[in-house]
């Protein structure tokens, strides 16, 4: 007699044979003690399992339960989200008044504009600054990597102090990209200056309250202060901060330079220059072998730039000599009577006669004016191309959005139960939108800071894009919500985002529902985020 | 009683039973926290259809249940999820525990609620519908898209995973 299986026993027990099978089951039992005794015991195992899994935990909190939205909750929300618009759209017009219209692709609302001037940034370092890139990223590679050792040392140094040594040992001998490179810092409350005769075959880190470099620099430097002149030579790369800047000397390599003032002066660059600043000057008598970018509210190019020139700012004047492209996205550009530049000319401007182009001046290919889009909008439903655009835009929102939801699957369910919670993400979404990218500004100050705010202003950036994915999904999980459950979030995502592209071009207030859709979204995940962040604080 | 104290007082009465239900089918505290809330806002939506003459407690947890299944559909959970009948059938073949019987006291119903949480999935779902849930063979079959008697598999190697655990529970 063959018993019955443990499986069988168990459908026995759970009373789910079928009834040929029950009956067969039972005439084996009958004759058989030990499955009889198996059985019963898997039954009373059953009854006791069913009691445990229902028992109620009496201690345990029941959270509020939080009523979703009503019609009265919705005119209230509309309401308080139109307030609070107004408010904070005051609040940004009279912000963005102040600011000059070339830096206009600063003010983190300006998508296109803000996507236009990523997708020309990443064209110019795919076709001209990879070398500089490179530099630049190793030297940002060493940085933190001796920034780990600083840590590690630290960490290990509260545990067992040979182990410490040596594991700093190990990563300084990785840290230190090139052999025979080592660092040298100089650092003083006063003047901290490499003298004339005096030659440095490390790379050095100066900072003080002035900063000067008359002596030569055989590596890569890196000077902070109120005031850095560099009069030497460096034979590796230059990277400083400071009020005021003014390079006198001849470089080797980059120069990446932020003060209030950046002035080029007789300086001879090996490769590219980047400036951020105020006032940016290249003098007559600089010469930069590579290309040139300058960010910063006036440019001023008198002296040569080997390669292209790239400017971004308020004002640009340029009277120097470019051996190939020159294009300013700017408010006023000008290219004085003894500018030269090799090939073409594009200007970015808000009007034609933003761009002065001088009798005498010499233009080797074209001079192209691309008026902002922002000018020709007078009549744009009028025309096919919206539609066309629109369309296209929905296209790639619904992509990136269900690429979004599919990877976030906590972003398919958010949901703002009352106005209150909406007033909330509004409120915190706008000072995140504004915070972000003057935070990302700050943390580039330092070295070490580059990477985090390059990573903060790509996170704002990629937030406020994706800030009306969610409100969309939240409108289509409204419009579809019912007791039977869902459709795919897909179906969901597409209806929001038809819903919200309309109401995001409506005439007139369609800016202002831009505005709030996208603070508001953002405010959500932003509020996501920091919720995430603290519970999982409060669990480690 | 307006319709909001009404509800008020069926979500106080229910809460427990409902997060205990997503907790089980779900795994986690925290998805169970948040697939409660849905399933008891999905029911607030459709509470104007809802016919007081027929208990709540069956109503909300059928709701958080197909809430519940759904998310892990979601989560790419499909068929292959419970593994092939044959293999589970001999691995159920080779594990000769018995029953736990009377040995699954009150007292140990927090550690046996532990143990359900953490069994696997494909696991701890089934059992979760038949022992919580009270679904029958046919109805896990057909939630799950697998056959009834790769159910009764399931179940039978769910016993025998949460027997394990509470067997070296007490020896430790």
């Amino acid at each position: 007699m063959t018993c019955l299986s443990a499986v069988t026993r168990s459908m026995v027990a759970d009373d789910a044979l079928t009834p040929e099978q029950a009956s067969a089951a039972a005439e084996h039992l009958q004759g058989c003690a030990a499955c009889s005794a198996k059985v019963a015991s898997l039954r009373a195992e059953r009854v006791a399992l069913r009691a445990a899994l229902e028992t109620d935990d009496a201690h345990a909190t029941i959270p509020v339960f939080v009523a979703p939205a009503r019609s009265r909750d919705l005119l209230v929300l509309t309401l308080g989200v139109l307030a609070v618009a107004a408010v904070a759209g005051a609040f940004w017009t009279a912000v963005a008044a102040k600011i000059p219209s070339g830096l206009q692709w600063l003010n983190p609302f300006q998508y296109g504009e803000l996507a236009e001037r990523a997708i020309t940034f990443t064209a110019f370092f795919l076709n001209e600054g990879i070398t500089m890139l490179t530099s630049t990223l190793n030297l940002v590679a060493a940085t933190l990597a001796i920034a780990l050792l600083a840590w590690t040392t630290l960490m290990l140094a509260r545990g067992r102090g040979s182990a410490a040594l040596l594991a700093s040992l190990l990563v300084a001998a990785v840290a230190l990209p090139r052999p025979g490179h080592a660092l040298e810092i100089r650092r003083g409350e006063g003047v901290v200056t490499v003298a004339t005769g005096e030659t440095i075959d490390d790379t050095l880190i100066a900072a003080g309250q002035t900063v000067a470099i008359d002596g030569t620099v055989n590596g890569d430097l890196l000077a902070f202060g109120r005031t850095v002149t560099i009069r030497g030579n460096v034979t590796g790369n230059v990277i400083t901060g400071a009020e005021s800047v003014t390079i006198e000397g001849t470089v080797g390599g980059d120069i990446v330079g932020a003060g209030r003032g950046v002035t080029l002066r007789g300086t001879h660059v090996g490769r590219n220059f980047f400036g951020f600043g105020r006032d940016l000057d290249i003098d007559a008598s600089a010469d930069v072998a590579g290309n040139a970018m300058t960010f910063g509210e006036t440019a001023r190019i008198d002296g040569r730039v080997g390669i292209d020139l790239k400017s971004f700012g308020a004002n640009v004047l340029m009277s120097g000599n470019v051996q190939r492209d020159f294009e300013a996205y700017a408010g006023e550009v000008s290219v004085l009577p003894s500018g030269r530049v090799g090939r073409n000319v594009t200007a970015h401007i808000d009007a034609d006669n933003k761009l002065q182009v001088a009798q005498g001046s010499t233009i080797g290919g074209n001079v192209d004016r691309q008026i902002v889009e922002r000018e020709q909008r007078r009549n744009r439903y009028l025309t096919t191309g919206f539609y066309i655009r629109q369309v296209v835009r929905l296209g790639a929102a619904f992509v990136t959005g269900l690429l979004l939801l599919w990877a976030f699957p906590v972003l398919r369910t958010l949901s703002l139960p009352t106005a209150g919670a909406a007033l909330r993400s509004g409120g915190i979404g706008l000072v995140a939108a504004v915070v972000m990218p003057i935070a990302a500004i700050l943390a580039c100050i330092t070295i070490v800071g580059i990477p985090i705010g390059v990573l903060t202003f790509m996170a704002g950036a990629i937030g406020l894009y994706f800030a009306k994915t969610v409100i969309a999904q939240m409108i289509g999980r409204t419009l579809f919500q019912s007791p039977a459950g869902l459709p795919h979030y897909a179906a969901t995502l597409i209806a929001g985002l038809a819903i919200v592209l309309i109401a995001i071009n409506l005439p007139i207030v369609g800016g202002i529902v831009n505005f709030v859709l996208t603070v508001v979204g953002f405010g959500m995940i932003v509020t996501l985020l920091l919720g995430r962040f603290s519970s999982h604080n409060a669990a480690a | 009683m307006t319709k909001e104290a009404a509800f008020a007082a069926l979500y106080a009465t229910h809460y427990r039973q409902v997060r205990a239900l997503c907790r089980q089918l779900l795994g986690t505290a925290e998805r169970a926290d948040d697939a409660a809330q849905e399933a008891f806002v999905r029911a607030y939506h459709g509470f104007a259809g809802y016919d007081p003459s027929q208990p709540f407690g069956p109503w909300i947890m059928r709701i958080a249940r197909n809430h519940s299944l759904d998310l892990l559909r979601r989560r790419r959970f499909e068929p292959a999820t419970f593994g092939t009948e044959a293999e589970e059938a001999a691995a159920a073949e080779a594990d000769d525990t018995d029953g736990l019987g009377e040995l699954l006291t009150a007292e140990r119903a927090r550690s046996v609620q532990a143990a359900v949480s953490a069994l696997p999935e494909r696991y701890r779902v089934p059992l979760a519908l038949a022992y919580f849930a009270d679904a029958s063979y046919d109805e896990i079959a057909a939630e799950l898209g697998i056959t009834r008697t790769h159910v009764g598999t399931l179940l039978c190697r769910a016993k025998q995973a949460l027997r394990k655990t509470l067997a070296e529970e007490t020896a430790s």
